[in-house]
């Protein structure tokens, strides 16, 4: 089967473990959600899918072949990171140019359109744009390509919400278009919540999660109500975190809800990924 | 499979650059004719070597400096392998040492002949005549002659472009302190060190023998006299070592952060 399989990928950088056996598979056509905080390993896992870097052990296929040092594998992977690896001196349009020499399904007519869109100046060099300008070129390079895996390492890093908007329903409808698999990496979880279909969380290197996000969102949910109500509710549940608020309290519970248990005063609502990614990888 | 829009991405970026050297240096090539002519007296005859024999050298050695350092995060951004950056690299840089010799020969013709329109005798003594024919001036040339010249320049520039490549390799890879190391040892060992252990240890034995390695790569120790097919075999073999060597720190280097 056509996928991304990463087996026991493990990464050291001196004494520091930033990847621990990490074993996921990225399927292909699917919008994946990232997350972990920082310095879980999250940009190392995308360097080393993209042959940026070299794991010290496991290996990473795409479509089946190792992808370590292989055109044609890594033609199928484009990886949009926070560093700008261009040369200073390029322009935007120029990049356009050879974007479409190396990869060779790139939309240039739709590059301009979106440029245009944006309000990004195409004949700026890479390294004069401003942050947010510098992020909007890299996601029109990653909408415009039409390969089968694409890797966001923070694209709405300096966006404001106006652009952020227009990049999720930009996102949206190249997906629809053209599906193909889109991994972003954000710590906006909220904002990708809507658009994400599966989640992989990091922790010190290691996944602790990787499922649809239906079913982390329905692996438990929040109680809400007076402080003493909601513990006696949750007393021999798995609470996993909490919030007070003078003396309303909130929990977070894994598992389901048993409707007959819940008492007046009580509320029960789905999890928030947020809150839930916040529990899940706090130490 | 990547080679070809890399191999053009070098191209590109090196023919650019060695656009404007040759249109500086002939420039400047020019001007020194005319004020030749103009400060003669007679009909005394100038003889010059042109600054692009030694110019495109220099141009080659940098161009394998910046080749994989300065185009790495470029390359890796685009899913270019560094087996494949290496390839393209080696093969542009072949084709700049062989461009520019062809140039480079070009221009002295053509400098020779607006010499001869002014009434300057400009003649060129290349650095292959002196060493293998005789000092024969580019006029005398047979067309064999030529032919080795432009080789012989050629593979001399690859060669330079080899050592700008590991050069630039090495200190790529050593770490800050590496190279400050490295810097400061090569340049004060060269300089300080080596004339130092030279006059009081080794009775000028690793100058000697330098001196021996390079007449001998060169084929200027050769029974029959000087022998400019030695350095074709040599300069092969020795690109074939430096150039592995290359390959080896390439293939598992990381993008360095800016």
């Amino acid at each position: 089967m056509n996928k991304i399989e990463i087996r026991q990928v493990s990464k050291n950088f001196g004494d520091t473990t930033a990847l621990d056996k990490v074993s996921v598979d990225i399927l292909p056509e699917k919008i994946y959600g990232l997350l972990g905080r920082n310095g879980a390993g999250k940009s190392t896992l995308l360097n080393v899918i993209s042959n940026r870097i070299f794991a010290d052990n496991g290996a990473v296929l795409v479509d089946g072949v190792k992808s370590a040092e292989n055109d044609k594998a890594l033609s199928k992977v484009y990886l949009m990171s926070e560093k700008n690896y261009y040369p200073e001196d390029m322009k935007v349009k120029e990049i356009f140019k050879w974007t479409k020499e190396f990869y060779g399904n790139f939309d240039t007519e739709k590059a301009y359109q979106l440029s245009e869109l944006f309000g990004l100046n195409v004949k700026q060099r890479s390294s004069k744009l401003s942050t947010g300008y510098a992020s909007i070129f890299k996601i029109i390079l990653a909408l415009c390509l039409d390969i089968p895996y694409i890797f966001l390492d923070e694209p709405v890093l300096g966006l404001d919400a106006n652009h952020r908007e227009m990049f999720y329903k930009l996102l949206l409808e190249s997906y629809a278009e053209k599906p193909r698999t889109f991994v972003i990496s954000t710590h906006l979880i909220e904002e990708i919540s809507s658009l994400i279909e599966d989640v992989i969380i990091i922790k010190n290197g290691k996944v602790i999660k990787d499922c649809s996000s239906e079913e982390l969102l329905s692996s438990g949910y929040t109680v809400s109500g007076a402080a003493e109500v909601v513990d006696a509710f949750t007393k021999g549940k798995e609470v996993i975190g909490a919030d007070m608020l003078g003396g309303l309290k909130s929990a977070y519970v894994i598992g389901t809800a048993d409707k007959s248990q819940v008492l007046d005063g009580l509320e029960i609502t789905k999890l928030d990924m947020q809150k839930l990614f916040i529990q899940l990888t706090n130490s | 499979m990547k080679i070809k829009p890399s191999l053009k991405f070098y191209l590109r970026n090196m023919f650019l650059a060695v656009g404007v050297y040759y249109a500086i240096t002939t420039v400047m090539l020019m001007v020194v004719t005319i004020i030749l002519n103009l400060f003669k007296v007679g009909n005394e005859e100038m003889n010059f070597s042109s600054s692009t024999e030694f110019g495109s050298p220099t141009f080659c050695i940098i161009w394998g400096i910046l080749i994989f350092t300065a185009y790495m995060k470029f390359m890796l951004q685009n899913g270019v392998s560094r087996k494949t950056m290496f390839m393209s690299g080696v093969l542009s840089t072949v084709i700049l040492a062989f461009a520019m010799s062809i140039i480079d020969f070009v221009i002295q013709i053509v400098i020779g002949k607006m010499g001869g329109l002014l009434n300057v005798s400009l003649t060129g003594r290349p650095a292959f005549s002196i060493l293998y024919r005789n000092g024969i001036f580019i006029s005398e040339f047979t067309f064999g002659d030529v032919v080795l010249n432009l080789i012989w320049s050629s593979l001399f520039a690859v060669f330079l472009g080899f050592l700008g490549m590991i050069s630039g390799l090495v200190f790529y890879r050593l770490s800050k302190i590496g190279r400050i190391i490295a810097g400061v040892g090569l340049g004060g060992g060269l300089v300080i060190l080596l004339p130092i252990a030279e006059e009081t240890i080794t009775n000028g034995a690793i100058s000697r023998a330098a001196k021996q390695f390079v007449l001998f790569v060169l084929g200027l120790q050769h029974s029959s006299g000087p022998n400019p097919y030695i350095w074709f075999a040599s300069s092969l073999v020795l690109c074939a070592v430096i150039g592995g060597l290359s390959y080896l720190l390439l293939r598992r280097a990381a993008p360095q952060k800016a």
